[in-house]
């Protein structure tokens, strides 16, 4: 290894390796300082509700897996899943909740094509959407059993929505693009999503149209 | 074309540079193409594409607005190894896209085999350097198609193995690389009150003519007197002086950057630093005309 080669890795040791675990480099520890600060400011933006505590498992997330990414959010985004495994309880709900937002935030909304909601079509999601499983409550309006929000952004805004459309969320579970909404519909009553009556049909025509005005769903497409 | 006097693109200032109480002295701003570019939405893998959201907003407003360069943050041109080309194609793309006369990035190493320190580390200034450095610098202007703009920057410890002068270092990465040169004056003054060396002396071993592209911004001072280059305070008396030495030295019209990434002030007081910037780059230029005005006055025949 080059004396270049051999510097630049004990850099690396240095702003990345747990405290008792870090390299003597005398000088240097301003560096390691500066590095770890940003990463840390930045985990603390981004999980608001989960991070606190979570200070030395950040550390080790750190030290497991070196930032990958030259996007530093994306490096932020990977921790809620590494700190799901050391986490039990409310805090991993949280942790799901945070990064869904913080990666809907940023995701791409391509422009979409769609009409309006024909059941022989097929349904033109929200590009933003991602559907997060959750054990416990973490926003205002949830119920404490096991559930599905629905995080997502409008094309028109940039702050993060969320919603609780169980039945939309069951729907969109069926996870086979090209399936008409109506065998969506029918494979959602088949799994006893609801009682496949008049009412159990009005409950998710309901949530339906709720999804569409929420932007959640953009309508179908033939 | 890109001139006089413009200011870093950051989601907390940007409202005023949209709804017209942006000073007369801006010209254009400044973009870092990590902010727009990103790879999660498509499972991580090495395809890069635009980042939608508020970023994505916000780079359009300021196209339809001001001209604007591109000031990256990761392609430290240290790095061992070559640069990803996942990451340069989507770079190049949205440079065509924004029609950029050149690339800037930094003279250090922020990425180390698959690992980004997201930060600016020092090279040791020796000659395995300099060739690494040129070759990362010409294979980046190979695959972006524009030309690329070093930036030297601050630094708190030289590196151990390190027998060459700063200056000629950086001197010798421009010729072989054939490369230009952004020089931040902030850096420079930070550096020189650091290591004990004099930052008007540094500036004139500099190749000058390389030069396309000026940064300022201001720095924290430490209890122990340290200088770091935070980006999150006023500009220093001493760098503006220093500024307007650089100026004088240069002469000629060039886009000069008012960096400010943390503890935003209310907009006027950015907007005063602007224009006083503004009012040293112009009279420099000035100064300039009237010399050479002087230097072409016909003389009477003896």
């Amino acid at each position: 290894m080059s004396v270049l080669a051999a510097y630049q890795r004990a850099m690396v040791s240095l702003a990345f390796a747990e405290d008792d675990a870090r390299p003597n480099i005398p000088g240097f520890e301003l560096y390691r300082d500066m590095i770890r600060a940003r990463l840390f400011e930045m985990a603390r933006l981004a999980y608001t509700r989960s991070f606190p505590g979570l200070e030395g498992c950040f550390a080790r997330y750190l030290a497991d897996q070196p930032p990958a990414s030259p996007f530093i959010r994306e490096v932020i985004a990977g921790f809620g899943p590494y700190a799901e495994r050391e986490s039990s309880g409310l805090v991993c709900s949280l942790l799901r909740f945070e990064t869904a937002k913080w990666q809907v935030a940023s995701l791409p909304y391509p422009p979409q094509q769609a009409g309006e909601l024909d059941f022989e079509g097929v349904l033109v999601v929200n590009p933003t959407l991602v559907r997060v499983p959750l054990e416990h409550v973490v926003t205002e309006d949830d119920h404490a059993e096991p559930h599905t929000l629905l995080v997502y952004r409008r094309p028109d805004e940039d702050g993060v929505l969320w919603s609780r459309l169980p039945r939309v969320a069951a729907l969109l579970a069926d996870d086979a693009p090209s399936r008409t909404l109506s065998e969506r519909v029918a494979g959602f009553f088949a799994r006893g999503g609801d009682t496949p009556d008049e009412d159990g049909l009005t409950r998710l025509a309901d949530e339906l149209t709720l999804a569409v005005e929420r932007g959640i769903l953009l309508g179908t497409t033939r | 074309m890109c001139e006089g006097i413009g200011l870093g693109l950051r989601s907390p200032i940007a409202a005023p540079l949209f709804d017209g109480s942006a000073p007369p002295a801006l010209r254009w701003l400044e973009i870092h193409p990590e902010n727009y570019l990103g790879s999660l939405a498509y499972g991580g893998s090495v395809q890069f594409e635009a980042r939608g959201g508020r970023y994505a907003s916000l780079l359009a407003q300021a196209r339809e607005r001001y001209p604007l360069l591109t000031h990256g943050l990761t392609m430290g041109f240290g790095a061992l190894a070559p640069f990803d080309p996942g990451y340069l194609r989507a770079l190049r793309a949205l440079l065509q896209e924004l029609r950029a006369p050149w690339h800037s990035d930094h003279l250090c190493f922020s990425q180390v085999d698959e690992v980004y320190l997201h930060d600016l580390l020092p090279l040791p200034l020796h000659e395995e350097a300099i060739g690494v450095a040129v070759q990362r610098i010409q294979e980046a202007q190979d695959a972006l198609g524009v030309a690329i703009a070093v930036e030297p920057i601050s630094w708190y410890v030289r590196p151990p193995d390190s027998p060459l002068d700063e200056a000629e270092f950086i001197s010798e990465i421009l010729r072989r690389a054939d490369a230009k040169l952004l020089l931040d004056v902030n850096n420079v003054y930070v550096n020189a009150l650091n290591h004990g060396f004099d930052a008007r002396g540094f500036i004139d071993k500099l190749p000058l003519a390389r030069v396309v592209q000026l940064h300022m911004a201001g720095h924290h001072v430490r209890a122990d007197g340290q200088r770091i280059d935070t980006h999150a305070a006023p500009i220093s008396e001493p760098v503006y002086e220093l500024f307007d030495y650089t100026m004088r030295k240069l002469a000629r019209p060039l886009p000069v950057l008012l960096e400010r990434d943390d503890a935003f002030p209310p907009f006027e007081e950015l907007a005063a630093e602007l224009t006083r910037l503004d009012v040293i780059y112009r009279r420099a230029l000035a100064e300039q005309a009237d010399h050479r005005a002087l230097a072409d006055r016909p003389r009477a025949l003896p």
